[in-house]
């Protein structure tokens, strides 16, 4: 992997030598349209995170509309279905990750993923799994678009502080919607 | 077949005056005995070595592979090193991320066992002094199983203090066998590295009964009773005017002189003795005038409020600046384990009165006392001489020294990004400036008290001293009980509930363990308990996971051990005891294999691991999972088949124990009428789960509970409550409701219709329920 653009969001987080690049919202649009089987997972902290127009929940259900698989993790799910919108699936995040390692599986049994967007998750714990799929599965890239950087993942955005992620999150949909 | 075994005798004579003779502190050691043991016959694995049992192991393993999260990408094991193992690079030693992840874990498990291994080993010589070998192990009435672990792994059942002598020796000795296969260039898979974890786990959980049964005996704390008396737990119950001794860490020997003295002497409410984290626990089996002030996460919060005017340390979980600390507070220390002598000077052989004169006008600002029958004297001693002379400390700053330190605050972010569980600290401290404190004061609850912000706050801000003091009001009312721990779960609760717990009609045993590393605070620890007692599971808690549960009230205002009773049965709640008291729990599971089922049960491992995996349901939760001893409890639990769910911070423990419920071939087992394989569902799915939030956790341990043995009455209860809290938290039916239905039977009647319809839909088939094991040899008869 390449650079080391920026630092990890806790103190203390570096891994090692191979830490992700960091990302702006074009190039992630970019990286998403050409991936061909990628999977946005979305965690429980998606209610409780604030983008410009609502909760995360309402962005992903957004985002999700335009064809791109979600997962919603477990504690998710229920409010996804308040909200009338059915996740392609529903899975606790460590089932979801230990399958991820798996090259041959996928969620629809239709050949392996090749990118894994993640929203919504706590620090601690996304740190850990995206270090669980960067050394185990290497076939697929990770992503991580919570506004604070992710070293474990191949690409993640910055730190950032509350209003310029809410700026580019909203920046990042609309350019998915353009194309 | 009776066993011959070698053992050694040791006579000591501590002091033998004859006519002009005195002899003094001698210790005769007489050969080797002979010694017939006719209680059992005994079994195959004796005292195991490190490889032993390792065929167990692999099946485990096998069913659960490791996922590993590597915490870092680098190993500096040794002077090659720093070696990058990023993506299956190897190390020079030829090692990868795989095994060296495995390796670490080793380690953290054999860590763990060598603090339980040493507690139990500093108790034993403490109270072989005070008390002589002789002292009978005696773990109550109704107890004719004292020692299920001890008598499990090494085939001994011990009679007295002396007994354990030999138990000792086999720790120790297994667990430099462990440290040594971490060393470099000697293990490389990272499956048997695994299964030395499960070694080490074991051997922790031996450390651990041996500790509790000998300080139970000898100290006389509760054995089994369910109605403990309730103790005060809380900051707000202490009586700031009264001189106060604050013991922390988990060894409790040296403590209980403090109490010894004060009854000696008739001033036991002259003073306050408090303690933290198990050390308070083990305080409060010994005395109910004893209060907690909480679990472990509220330490240094407590010790920035000023009011301890001693503080007694002992050994392990004490923050290790403490000195520090205290000498900001002008409160002496009195370190009392060669674990931590914290550089403070050896006073042992001192006379009392120097060493209270050194502490009292500051000569130290602490002391190291080995010898824990002078600690009570010295620190009571202190205490009150002291407690008059630091009474201006006994107060965090004022509202306007706090809002002039949150005034420094430049917004800079990097107190959040140190704090371990991302707590928006930063914005709480900012927004002090204002005089608005609220941020603060719910902060306060959540926070674990690890002080990492304030290592990392350029203007140098005491934090947490900012957040005691503006929760200042609502520490006043933290006033709440916890019932003293009962140690050992007797035979006639195991007898009553054996039959209904193995067929499923209790739907299972939630064991809340561990440290206070809560992702959200610990109430959602009492909150998890809660539910599961209302749906009548048994569930047991220890150490600061018990002390945490005490801190909530229901709408009642009644704590949970007020609300419940405190047996094992089903809708009890049992505080057990403290970390050392994990063994009764993990006992409990055994002896339902041996006494309920009648399995045999001495140097009889993998058997009665077969059956608890098989047959119990029992789920551990390490909700706030952080030390390396939380690691090695659970572990040797997971040996034993007995499944883990961790909260979200113990990913940072690197690996978990993972099942696949798709692949069918790993959930066979054979039935040992017939020796057919058998398609079992995921019963139980995982052996160590790391879930994301409360509802996860919950629900994963309804699930981890479902057994393949239980029975068509049992399967339906277990599924009702699967089911109906999977709906409840997740808003549906789970997706692998078909994989856990053997027959119509096991269709809970209240979701007949809905579940037969899911079932329907996955092209469900029934099958049998065997009597299950993984072991062949357990077969009766082969087809
Ligand atoms: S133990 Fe092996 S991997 Fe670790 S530093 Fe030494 S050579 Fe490198
Ligand atoms: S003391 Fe509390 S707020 Fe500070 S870093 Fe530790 S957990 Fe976070
Ligand atoms: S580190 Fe200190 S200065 Fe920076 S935000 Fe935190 S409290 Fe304020």
């Amino acid at each position: 992997m390449i650079t080391i653009a920026a630092s990890p969001w806790q103190i203390g987080g570096t891994p090692g030598p191979t830490e992700a690049a960091t990302l702006k919202p074009e190039t992630a649009a970019k990286l998403i349209q050409i991936a061909k089987r990628p999977i946005l997972v979305a965690g429980s902290l998606t209610l409780e995170t604030k983008v410009s127009n609502g909760p995360l929940i309402d962005f992903i259900i957004e985002w999700g509309k335009l064809g791109i698989p979600v997962v919603a993790t477990k504690p998710t799910l229920k409010e996804f279905l308040k909200r009338g919108f059915k996740p392609s699936a529903s899975m606790g995040l460590s089932d979801l990750i230990n399958r991820l390692t798996d090259p041959t599986w996928s969620l629809d049994g239709n050949g392996a993923h090749d990118l894994i967007i993640f929203l919504g998750i706590r620090y601690p714990i996304l740190s850990q799994m995206l270090s669980t799929l960067k050394h185990f599965a290497q076939n697929l890239r990770t992503m991580s678009l919570n506004g604070f950087f992710q070293p474990n993942a191949d690409w993640s955005f910055p730190n950032m502080k509350e209003e310029e992620w809410k700026e580019k999150m909203a920046f990042l949909l609309k350019t998915l919607k353009e194309k | 077949m009776p066993l011959l075994r070698d053992k050694t005798t040791r006579v000591s004579i501590k002091k033998l005056e004859a006519g002009s003779a005195i002899i003094e502190g001698l210790e005769v050691v007489i050969g080797k005995i002979i010694e017939e043991e006719p209680w059992e016959p005994i079994g195959p694995t004796p005292m195991p070595s490190i490889a032993t049992l390792r065929s167990w192991d692999f099946r485990l393993l096998q069913r659960y592979p490791p996922t590993y999260s590597p915490l870092c990408d680098m190993c500096c094991m040794c002077a090659i090193g720093k070696c990058d193992l990023t993506k299956m690079k190897k190390g020079g030693c030829g090692i990868d991320i795989r095994a060296h992840q495995a390796r670490e874990i080793l380690l953290r498990t054999t860590i763990g066992a060598a603090a339980h291994g040493k507690h139990a080993r500093h108790l034993f010589e403490h109270i072989s002094a005070k008390f002589g070998d002789d002292l009978s192990i005696d773990a109550g009435i109704e107890v004719e199983v004292e020692a299920p672990i001890t008598r499990l792994v090494t085939g001994i059942k011990p009679k007295t203090l002396a007994d354990f002598r030999e138990v000792l020796e086999y720790i120790e000795n297994q667990i430099a066998s462990l440290l040594s296969a971490t060393a470099m260039g000697q293990e490389g898979s990272y499956l048997d590295f695994e299964s030395k974890a499960f070694h080490a786990g074991m051997i922790d959980n031996l450390a651990l009964e041996v500790a509790d049964l000998i300080q139970m005996s000898a100290y006389n704390f509760p054995r089994g009773e369910p109605d403990t008396p309730l103790i005060d737990i809380g900051a707000g119950t202490v009586n700031i005017s009264k001189p106060l001794i604050l013991s922390i860490g988990h060894n409790v020997s040296a403590s209980i002189e403090i109490i010894d003295y004060l009854q000696r002497n008739d001033s036991m409410g002259s003073l306050e003795v408090t303690g933290l984290c198990c050390t308070a626990q083990d305080l409060a089996r010994y005395s109910d005038q004893a209060k907690i002030i909480g679990p472990i996460s509220r330490q240094l919060k407590f010790i920035r409020s000023g009011i301890a005017d001693v503080i007694v340390t002992d050994e392990q979980c004490i923050h290790t600046n403490i000195l520090q600390e205290a000498q900001e507070i002008k409160t002496p220390i009195i370190a009392t384990s060669d674990q931590m002598c914290l550089g403070l000077p050896d006073m042992t052989e001192e006379p009392v009165e120097n060493i209270v004169n050194a502490l009292v006008t500051g000569q130290h600002p602490g002391v190291l006392i080995l010898d824990h029958s002078k600690v009570g004297e010295v620190a009571v001693q202190t205490a009150r001489m002291i407690a008059p002379i630091r009474k201006k400390y006994k107060a965090v700053p004022d509202a306007k020294t706090l809002i002039e330190f949150a005034e420094k605050c430049t917004d800079c972010e990097r107190c959040r990004r140190n704090c371990p569980i991302d707590l928006p600290i930063d914005k709480a401290v900012y927004e002090a400036r204002t005089g608005n404190l609220k941020k603060l004061v719910d902060i306060y609850d959540l926070c674990i008290g690890c002080g990492r912000c304030e290592s990392e706050c350029t203007p140098n801000i005491p934090i947490i001293s900012l957040m005691e003091k503006a929760a200042e009001q609502k520490i006043k009312f933290e006033k709440y009980k916890i019932r003293a721990g009962r140690g050992i779960i007797k035979d006639t609760e195991i007898r009553k509930v054996g039959r209904p717990l193995v067929l499923g009609r209790i739907p299972g045993i939630i064991a809340f363990a561990g440290c206070p590393s809560y992702p959200r605070g610990g109430i959602e620890v009492a909150e998890m308990a809660e539910e599961y007692l209302k749906r009548k599971y048994i569930v047991v808690t220890t150490g600061c996971s018990a002390m945490s549960i005490a801190q909530y009230k229901n709408e009642e205002g009644k704590t949970l051990y007020e609300a419940y009773p405190g047996d094992f049965d089903a809708g009890c709640l049992a505080n057990v005891g403290s970390c050392v008291s994990n063994a009764h729990v993990i006992g409990a599971a055994i002896k339902i294999a041996n006494i309920f089922a009648r399995r045999p049960l001495r140097a009889n491992y993998e058997e009665i691991a077969d059956y608890i995996l098989n047959r119990i349901g029992a789920v551990v939760m390490l909700w706030g999972a952080t030390s390396q001893k939380s690691l090695s409890i659970a572990t040797g639990a997971n040996r034993l088949g007995i499944p883990v769910v961790i909260g979200p911070q113990g990913a940072r423990y690197r690996r978990m124990l993972l099942g696949r419920k798709e692949k069918r071939d790993k959930y066979m087992v054979y039935d040992a009428r017939t020796g057919e394989q058998v398609f079992i569902g995921p019963a139980p799915e995982h052996l160590v789960y790391i879930a994301e939030s409360k509802t996860e956790a919950l629900v994963m341990g309804t699930k981890l509970c479902i057994k393949p043995n239980d029975t068509t009455m049992g399967r339906q209860i277990k599924l009702t409550h699967y089911i109906d809290i999977h709906k409840r938290y997740f808003g549906t039916i789970p997706d692998d409701v078909h994989l856990l239905v053997r027959s119509e039977a096991d269709v809970p009647f209240t979701m007949k219709e809905e579940i037969l319809s899911f079932l329907k839909e996955k092209k469900w088939q029934p099958n049998i329920i065997p009597d299950p094991t993984i072991l062949k040899r357990m077969i009766r008869s082969r087809k």
